[in-house]
């Protein structure tokens, strides 16, 4: 077993190599398989190919199992190593034996990408079906090979057979792995070689890249066959001799026949294809005819820009246009823009509201084309820093459209390009920690509890693996333990390994030939979707187009209150028309009263808000950029707020640092500046800060992280720097790794974060109203959004019958301003379409009597309960209990009885004020009547609780206790272990601070209790109140039938 | 009556091994892939484990608990034979109809008076259960349903007296009606609690609003509708016996006596259709009682050859003076192989593997399980690993290797049981060897062909890296050798004879 010390690279030193290469066989490896076979091979396709390089392969192949996943990590790597990389794959058609192929061209390449499509689109998710006609079809442009080891009999049939396809373009693999009978093979082959006429070219069939990987593959092995290593019998390898070969090795096996080995390279030389090609290959019927992509968005960009400025285009702005427009045309990112601003029309017309983000959309370009809506005299763009001509990658815009209509702006983009031009972006779902332990854990034959156990201990991502065996301690398990050892070096090994594709939230590549010319497309789990073998970093490494195109709930929100607002007699806004720098609006988030703002709205935003204050649009891109692991992790956040409330000088290094670092106030908050600080400070190329951010994203342990946190951190130092500071700039990049929040998107961001907390603000049932209806979304149930607008003085009206519509609406209140109505969306269990024909019925006139209502609709028994249930029938003059008994009756013969409205028996009990409370939490989550608080006041009092609203004016730093329903448990990765809860009352809401220790010794309440009362000291600290706890009891039992409300540890 | 078992699982576990008593104890079973809490003991539900959680929340709450796997199928079978040894007080004693039964109903009917009355009845029956450690809550009542709502939520212990059902029912909550939770949500929906909520409403009102089972439960429960219960039933044992007066020593006495006991037994076993597969004889001496048990591979009624087993057994197995009582017992019986023959050909094969299964019975019973044995080919690389000898009548393997003779023919006739260190020159570090020195003497290779490298076994013992060499000598013996490739030292390991 493998020895618990990371082991080194099993590739030979350079000189060896540099020695061999003289005077050994050349050597192309044509059969290889990386980890993109899923759990069939054993190493990334970039380990793969640094090795082979490093063993001066000439060539090598990437052939994966009926797919081209991998292959252009493979081509990245290959093209920094210098090495030649051939595209291919590995196929298993049904009806005839496997088979190699490689490409020879661009041609061949897209019949490939077709032929593997097919296979794929007439299998299962995950699988392939291919049949020997449909290779024959497509073989064109293609060598071929026959692995001779699959063949166990009628070997010459097989090779007759698939010469007839490819002719002279098909080859026998002789694979050799030191076997029992290799001898004897070896003739055999030469033998069916000879009567064939198919030359003998010498491969590996490898599955790893070096030798110790067969441990790993072993459990690989074992996972794709559900079961456990010890039980593998067969299908384990005898030995661990399919890694890559040094060249000397090869000449020992193959030596009675070096015509095998030179054949290699044969294939190698005349297969001419690279990835390369495949760049911008951008689709281009936007631009009207006679017209260049081009000339076509320098004319809609100045029509536009006069449209943004009407009263003529600044001298600055149209500075700025006509050098971005350089650099697009320069860059050919034209056709990209276009079919961005496509998009954003569409939606547009549409009446979707959508916006754009990401390094290219904060351009003068975009918000020209209405792409984005932060006018660039806002804050300060700078093109390049986002698009650079150095880094030669594809231009990255994200467009966050409303979550429940973005569905039809996918339509539009498969309706437009086709679905054979139009596809989905993979996800590469890869081994994290825990679902490593799980998988490891269970080939090696762990107990299922034990393998439950250890993968819960793990925790998510945040966590670094080093800590693997001091949670496994925790659990019970040994980790010195040879299992113990075995089990943490597996993991380590499999951490970052892709386990299958899923579909990509929203990412769209486009593409002007046929996509799936461009990479085989495969079904997805979702019935009807497809999506394309590659993720967004494998298309951005080739250039290929693509537009994400998310979802946001609160565009939907934003989008209904303009709505809204516009038909009640209300201003017709937009994103970008909304009257800007509102003091009022900036006062109220300076007091943290933001609940249903956008992005804001968490406990630790609005903890931020008071110590923050912002007053202008730059401070809001700050605040949403700020409360983030990549800061926090960093310690960037209390130098920040201490230069902000001037209690620390700001100062510089120097001035190329104050360039990057100024506006932040020498303090590096987004992932650009910390980008750029490697540049300016650590003499990092740009190429090499991209790789950087894109080694921490990764689960990899390849070294890469410890050459560059090394790198960095002399850099910064010998440029003077502390090592502290240069350490916290690096575990900030670090951050950013897994949770990227860059300044481009938090522009974008914080408009949205301006223009919902100004409706908060200016039309509090409005925004109420358009919250309710774009629900689920937000941090904050139902429940507590209603609280709030009821404590800003908006009335709120319970569903009824006569007056709700599906959706809540807004209802003249009578005093000249609009309360809001309840809408069924917030009954639970209510089907849509009995509420839309509930509604379509009262257009006839309201509902008189519960015998009007049940005559009219024909509702069945089930609908009408839930309807009684949630207490619609008051404007009939029948109450909840009553009306529940009446629909109960109903059976299921709607109609049948519905005249014989039978008397209540007086034996029924009367539903008291508080179990009304009760019933309405139970039907739509929230009560209009009260709290369920409200009731147990007088118990509290005399158990000297205090109202969670009093907490504000009570004196500080004294035990006071407090009581409510708990809302929310949450435990940052970045808080050391502290929980914070929030508990409501009737009065509002109190957070609370809960140490480890309190934690730990009021386990079972901490983290069960629906509700609790909680003892502690109030701390009061600019604005901020916590009750630093040190006791907690539980109240679970009084407001039972309730139950838990809380958002646990989202 | 009805006796509940609270907890049943818990119980069963602690009956089992009490040892289990000193810590928290929590079951748990796997559902809707994830694995769950099913019961746990008052200590652990007072620290927080709630029945219906996840393994990993409950260890989150309590982690110094014992968590066991939950055993529905043991737990059902141990309270069945509660219910048979509950039949020392009244022969009708059943399980309550329950997806995971926890009580017993008891059919007392002209029982007591044997106890001096219902009040010493029920307290011998408390006693019974509390001297067993079992904790049982007890009622008992004129109706099945009554007995079952008050031993779950009545007062402790609770001999209701005939005719006072109504008064004691209609305090008992509803869920005392064993009623789906469905119903039961919805019954609490109208703010009805108790029993007697119930009993006040219209009668004709409840079933249309909460279902039939209402009514029934409630009939039932009132003595208003009859209820049943299936009573547990013994399987009656396959047993035959002699005894003697005065002890027989006579060897050939003894083997009539086991003749004739063995057809009896053939013969009962024979109506039921089934073939006598394990049994079980018992030789009572004044002293001691002498154990034999047998079993055959194929189950069977051939009576000759069970007849020479166990005479092939009795010589292999003597007993010291005379015999006093002889019995023999079916331990296991199985489906009886019967094949259709045809008309005119023999059926060799058949003939042939019944053949066989009679000599491994006889030699089986002569020699003992572990003197006959098998080969299996496992799929295993490591050579010493790739064969097992295991008894006939273990089953075999789930995965057997496929006999693949060419790989064979690569292994040695004799493999050593482990393979032997042995001094080798070659003259590469890592080369083929060219001479060998094996019990003193030296040899030169004059041929060999190689290596066959393995590389296995990382899992279970050390890690294997050998690279296998077939040699030959000068004096013409041909060896297996590796070097093992960790060490680089080299081990002989068979020999090509």
């Amino acid at each position: 077993m493998p020895d618990p010390q990371p082991r080194k690279l099993h590739v030979p030193a350079l000189p060896i190599t540099a020695q061999t290469a003289a005077e050994g066989q050349q050597y192309a490896e044509l059969h290889c398989k990386t980890n993109y076979s899923f759990l069939e091979g054993a190493s990334h396709p970039d380990e793969l190919v640094t090795t082979a390089a490093a063993l001066g392969y000439a060539a090598l192949a990437i052939t994966d199992r009926n797919s081209v996943a991998g292959v252009v990590r493979a081509h990245v790597a290959a093209k920094e190593a210098g090495l030649k990389l051939l595209i291919g794959a590995e196929l298993h058609p049904v009806d005839a034996s496997p088979l190699v192929v490689w490409v020879i061209d661009r041609a061949g390449y897209g019949r490939l990408c077709r032929l593997i499509t097919r296979g794929r689109r007439s299998a299962p998710k995950g699988e392939c079906r291919l049949t020997a006609a449909d290779i024959a079809e497509h073989a064109e442009g293609l060598f071929a090979g026959v692995p001779l080891t699959s063949l166990t009999d009628g070997a010459a049939q097989h090779l007759i057979r698939w010469r007839d396809v490819f002719g002279d373009r098909l080859y026998a693999l002789a694979e050799l792995h030191r076997g029992y009978n290799d001898t004897r093979l070896w003739r055999q082959w030469q033998q069916v070689s000879a009567a064939t006429r198919v030359p003998l070219v010498a491969a590996g069939d490898i599955h790893y890249h070096e030798a110790g990987r067969r441990y790993l593959h072993d459990v690989v092995t074992a996972i794709r066959l559900k079961t456990t290593v010890a039980q593998l019998g067969a299908h384990r390898f005898a030995n661990g001799e399919r890694h890559l070969r040094t060249r000397e090795e090869l000449a020992d096996l193959y030596g009675a026949c070096p015509d095998t080995l030179r054949r290699s390279t044969e294939i190698a030389d005349r297969c001419q294809f690279s990835l390369e090609e495949l760049r911008y290959d951008y689709p281009e019927e936007l631009c009207p005819p006679g017209e260049t992509p081009f000339s076509y968005l320098t004319r809609l960009t100045w029509a536009g820009a006069r449209d943004r400025y009407p009263a003529g285009i600044p001298d600055k702005v149209r500075r700025l246009i006509e050098h971005e427009l350089h650099l697009i045309e320069q860059l050919r990112y034209a056709a990209y823009f276009l079919t961005v601003w496509d998009l954003v029309r569409f939606a547009r017309e549409r009446g979707i509201l959508c916006q754009g983000r990401g390094s290219a959309a904060n351009s003068v370009v975009c918000y020209c084309l209405g792409v984005t809506s932060v006018d660039p005299e806002k804050i300060d763009v700078l093109f390049e820093r986002f698009v650079s001509k150095e880094r030669d990658e594809a231009p990255d815009i994200d467009v966050d459209f409303e979550h429940q209509r973005r569905e039809e702006v996918l339509q539009y983009i498969y309706e437009k390009y086709g679905r054979d031009r139009a596809g989905m972006t993979a996800e590469v779902i890869t081994y994290r920690p825990r679902s490593a332990v799980r998988d490891v854990g269970k080939a090696l034959g762990l107990s299922l509890d034990t393998v439950d156990t250890l993968a819960k201990s793990v925790d998510h991502f945040l966590d670094q693996t080093d800590k693997l065996p001091s949670r496994f301690r925790e659990t019970g398990f040994d980790p010195a333990s040879r299992l113990g050892q075995q089990l943490r070096y597996l993991v380590r090994e499999l951490l970052g390994f892709p386990r299958h594709l899923s579909q990509h939230v929203g990412g769209m590549v486009l593409t002007h030939r046929p996509l799936c010319e461009l990479v085989p497309i495969e079904n997805a789990s979702m019935p009807g979707r497809t999506v394309v073998q590659w993720d967004k970093d494998d298309l951005d490494a080739l250039g290929i187009l693509k537009v994400d195109c998310l979802a946001l709930g609160m565009l939907s929100a934003i989008r209904r209150g303009f709505d809204l607002l516009k038909a009640h007699g209300g201003p017709s806004l937009s994103l970008a028309t909304v009257p800007q720098d509102d003091p009022l609006v900036y006062q109220m988030m300076q007091q943290a009263d933001t609940v249903g703002v956008f992005q804001i709205e968490s406990r630790a935003q609005m903890s931020m808000l008071p110590r923050l204050k912002p007053k202008e649009y730059y401070d809001l891109v700050i605040e949403v950029a700020i409360v983030r692991p990549g800061p926090i992790q960093g310690d960037m956040v209390h130098p920040y707020l201490r230069r902000r409330s001037g209690k620390e000088q700001v100062t510089y290094p120097n001035p190329a640092v104050e360039e990057v670092l100024s506006k932040t106030l020498g303090v590096p908050l987004f992932q650009e500046q910390a980008m750029r600080l490697a540049i300016v400070a650590a003499g990092f190329t740009p190429g090499e800060a991209d790789q950087l951010r894109r080694a921490m994203g990764a689960w990899r342990r390849t070294g890469i992280m410890e050459r560059f946190e090394r790198k960095l951190i002399d850099g910064m130092t010998a440029n003077g720097y502390s090592e502290l500071f240069a350490r916290n700039v690096f575990q900030q990049i670090q951050g950013f790794g897994s949770y990227g929040f860059p300044e481009s998107h938090a522009a974008s961001f914080a408009l949205l974060v301006y223009v919902s907390a100004w409706l908060k603000c200016h039309h509090p049932a409005v925004f109420l109203a358009a919250l309710l209806n774009s629900q689920p979304m937000g941090f904050y149930a139902p429940a507590q959004l209603v609280a709030d607008a009821k404590k800003h003085g908006v009335e709120v009206r319970p569903v009824d019958v006569n007056h709700s519509d599906w959706d809540s609406t807004l209802e003249p209140n009578g005093s000249g301003d609009w309360a809001v109505r309840m809408g069924w969306s917030l009954v639970k269990g209510l089907p849509q379409n009995a509420a839309e024909a509930l509604v379509r019925l009262r257009a006839a006139g309201r509902f008189t009597s519960y015998a009007d209502f049940t005559r009219r609709t024909g509702f069945s028994a089930a609908t009408l309960s839930r309807l009684a249930a949630a207490d619609a029938f008051r404007s009939c003059g029948v109450a909840r209990r009553p009306a529940l008994w009446q629909a109960l009756a109903h059976d299921d013969q709607p109609g049948l009885f519905a005249d014989d409205e039978e008397d209540l028996p007086a034996a029924l009990p009367e539903l008291l004020p508080p179990e009304e409370v009760v019933h309405d939490y139970l039907t739509t989550g929230l009560s209009l009547r009260g709290h369920p608080f409200t009731p147990l006041r007088p118990q509290l009092q005399a158990a000297r609780v205090v109202p969670a609203c009093e907490l504000a004016t009570l004196e500080s730093d004294r035990r006071y206790r407090v009581a409510g329903l708990v809302l929310l448990r949450q435990r940052p990765g970045t808080a050391k272990g502290i929980t914070f809860m929030t508990l409501e009352d009737e009065t509002g809401q109190a957070n609370l601070i809960v140490r480890p220790e309190v934690w730990e010794r009021f386990r079972r309440v901490a983290r069960g209790a629906g509700a609790l009362i909680a003892t502690g000291f109030l701390q009061r600290q600019e604005g901020v109140i916590h009750l630093l706890v040190d006791r907690l009891q539980d109240l679970s039992s009084a407001v039972s039938p309730v139950g838990s409300v809380s958002r646990d540890f989202r | 009556m009805c006796t509940w078992f609270p907890r049943w699982p818990i119980q069963r576990l602690y009956a089992v091994q009490p040892a289990l008593r000193r810590q928290p104890l929590a079951l748990f079973a796997e559902s809707a892939q994830r694995l769950r809490i099913t019961a746990c003991c008052p200590q652990a539900e007072r620290c927080g484990v709630r029945v219906g959680q996840s393994l990993a929340d409950a260890k989150a709450m309590l982690s110094d608990a014992s968590y066991q796997p939950a055993t529905s199928e043991a737990d059902r079978t141990a309270l069945r034979e509660l219910a048979l040894e509950a039949q020392r007080f009244t022969p009708l004693v059943g399980l309550e109809d329950a997806a995971e039964p926890e009580s017993l109903f008891w059919d007392i009917s002209g029982c007591p008076h044997l106890w001096g009355g219902e009040r010493p009845f029920f307290q011998a029956v408390t006693d019974y259960w509390k001297s067993r450690r079992y904790t049982v809550r007890l009622a008992l009542a004129d109706t099945v349903g009554a007995a079952w709502a008050v031993a779950h939520y009545g007062p402790t212990a609770s001999l209701i007296p005939s005719g006072r059902e109504a008064a004691v029912l209609a305090n008992l909550p509803l869920a005392a009606l064993r009623l789906p939770k469905a119903t039961l949500s919805r019954l609490g929906a109208m703010g009805l609690h108790r029993i007697g909520d119930v009993q006040k409403l219209p009668r004709k009102s409840l079933p249309s609003r909460f279902g039939a089972e209402l009514l029934q439960r409630l009939d039932q429960a009132f003595g208003e509708q009859p209820e049943w219960f299936a009573a547990e039933r013994l399987q009656e044992p396959l047993v035959v016996s002699r005894t003697w007066d005065e002890p027989i020593t006579d060897q050939l006495a003894v083997a009539i006596v086991n003749r004739e006991l063995l057809h009896e037994l053939l013969a009962q076993v024979a109506q039921r259709s089934c073939g006598l597969h394990e049994v079980r004889g018992e030789f009572q001496t004044e002293t001691k009682t002498v154990p034999v048990e047998l079993h055959v591979t194929e189950p069977t009624l051939d009576e000759a050859h069970w007849n020479e087993l166990i005479a092939l057994r009795l010589e292999r197995q003597p007993w010291p003076g005379g015999v006093l009582r002889v019995t023999w017992m079916a331990l296991r019986l199985g489906v009886l192989h019967r094949q259709q023959g045809t008309l005119f050909a023999q059926d060799h094969a058949a003939d042939q593997s019944r053949a066989v299964h009679a000599l491994v019975d006889r030699l089986t019973s002569r020699l003992g399980a572990g003197a006959v044995l098998r080969v299996e080919i496992r799929p295993d690389p490591q050579p010493e690993q790739a064969v097992a000898l295991i008894p006939w009548h273990q089953p075999a393997a789930n995965e057997e290797a496929p006999f693949v003779a060419e790989q064979w023919r690569s292994r040695p006739m004799r493999l050593l049981p482990v393979p032997h260190p042995i001094e080798v020159m070659p003259v590469v570090p890592d080369g083929p060897p060219l001479r060998m020195s094996w019990e003193g003497r030296s040899y030169r290779v004059i041929h060999q062909q190689g290596p066959e490298r393995i590389e296995t076994g990382w899992w279970r013992t050390e890690d294997a890296r050998r690279d296998y060499y077939r040699v030959q000598w000068d004096d013409g013996t041909e060896v297996w050798a590796f070097r093992d490739r960790r060490s680089g030292g080299w081990f002989l390991h068979g020999f090509f004879d």
